[in-house]
């Protein structure tokens, strides 16, 4: 068995063979949806890996992050981040999503993207309520955040469907969003 | 079924060496990890200033945002035009030979020919504190086939430990 030390942010271990690809999708420039649907209840753990970038002319957009098509009764948002000046920490207020991390949009310099990982615990649960946490980075040579991040879903359901949505505007078409599942 | 998550290439040394490099990194997969224990070879300071650079480019396009915890405050700093990615660390043989430090480096979508490149980086230090970084290399994007991860307070590099690349290739 070799240990699996490689998942970021996880103390998961056991045999690389059980880090198994669910799904990929790459952005389409016309769209800011992703959604994998029809998650098999095979695996233990999910995890999301994404680099991206927004085509809304701003500064930043965010992934709001939905299971099962739920935009109700997703609470508790916390993240410690660092903005190359002060280490802070926030939380949101109830939201109709899971709060996920900052994309870059068109005002930023070309080709930078946003790195993104994000860990759904015991999806297949139907007595507990669902927690995800992520780290995700965004580096703009001068600007930029790191960052840890957990939200909760008040939702004991097995989750068979994630959506992301991009808050502004559409992913570009180097955007990439990879879905895996953990035994 | 293709496995997802593999070895690429290890290497464990108990001697010391200036630098740990990953050469003729394949474009097969989607992702690339590098995990590593190691201690870093000092004897100045409790810890070192860890640096990465990508195919060997030299030049200023390396810039990172990073958070620390200490046990004592959180801080959090960047640097831009580098010719380094830096602001991650490890623990120096200064406070115990013994120790060993752990570090994760996350490079997704490393082999395309579109976007710069962005790294998650962990590091956990037994002797001095646990952080996170992003790092951007700005180069004209190509596909990253080369790492080399040094040590930045000092050419001694690190002192032992086992460093290894791992490919996650999605479906």
């Amino acid at each position: 068995m070799t240990p699996m030390l490689g998942i970021m942010a996880s103390a998961i271990s056991g045999n690389l063979s059980n880090f198994e690809s669910i799904a990929s999708a790459n952005g389409t420039g016309s769209s800011g949806v992703i959604t994998f649907s029809s998650i098999p209840a095979t695996f233990k753990h999910l995890q999301l890996r994404m680099i991206a970038r927004g085509t809304a002319a701003t500064t930043y957009v965010q992934h709001n992050i939905t299971l099962n098509g739920v935009t109700t009764n997703y609470f508790a948002q916390h993240e410690i981040y660092g903005d190359g000046t002060t280490a802070g920490a926030n939380s949101d207020a109830a939201t109709g999503y899971m709060a996920s991390g900052l994309v870059p949009g068109a005002s930023q310099t070309a080709n930078i993207y946003g790195a993104y990982v994000w860990d759904l615990l015991d999806y297949t649960s139907t007595n507990k309520n669902k927690v995800a946490r992520e780290i995700w980075g965004v580096d703009l040579n001068g600007g930029g955040y790191i960052d840890f991040r957990s939200s909760l879903a008040v939702n004991t359901n097995a989750i068979t469907s994630i959506t992301i949505t991009c808050s502004s505007g559409n992913y570009t078409t180097a955007s990439s969003f990879a879905l895996y599942g953990i035994k | 079924m293709a496995t997802t998550y593999e070895p690429i290439a290890t290497t464990t040394f108990t001697s010391s060496q200036a630098s740990v490099d990953f050469n003729s990194i394949p474009g097969t997969y989607t992702d690339l990890v590098i995990v590593a224990s190691a201690l870093a070879h000092y004897t100045s300071s409790t810890y070192v200033e860890l640096r990465m650079r990508f195919n060997s480019d030299s030049a200023t396009n390396y810039s990172f945002t990073e958070i620390r915890g200490n046990g004592t405050t959180a801080g959090s700093s960047r640097a831009s035009t580098q010719t380094y990615i830096k602001g991650f660390f490890m623990g120096a043989e200064s406070t115990d030979n013994n120790s060993r430090n752990n570090l994760i480096i996350n490079l997704p979508n490393y082999s395309n020919t579109t976007t710069y490149k962005t790294a998650l980086i962990r590091n956990n230090s037994g002797s001095w504190v646990t952080g996170a970084t992003v790092g951007l290399w700005r180069k004209t994007p190509e596909a990253i086939t080369s790492v080399s991860i040094s040590n930045d307070n000092s050419a001694t590099g690190f002192l032992a430990g086992t460093f290894t690349l791992y490919g996650i290739k999605a479906a």
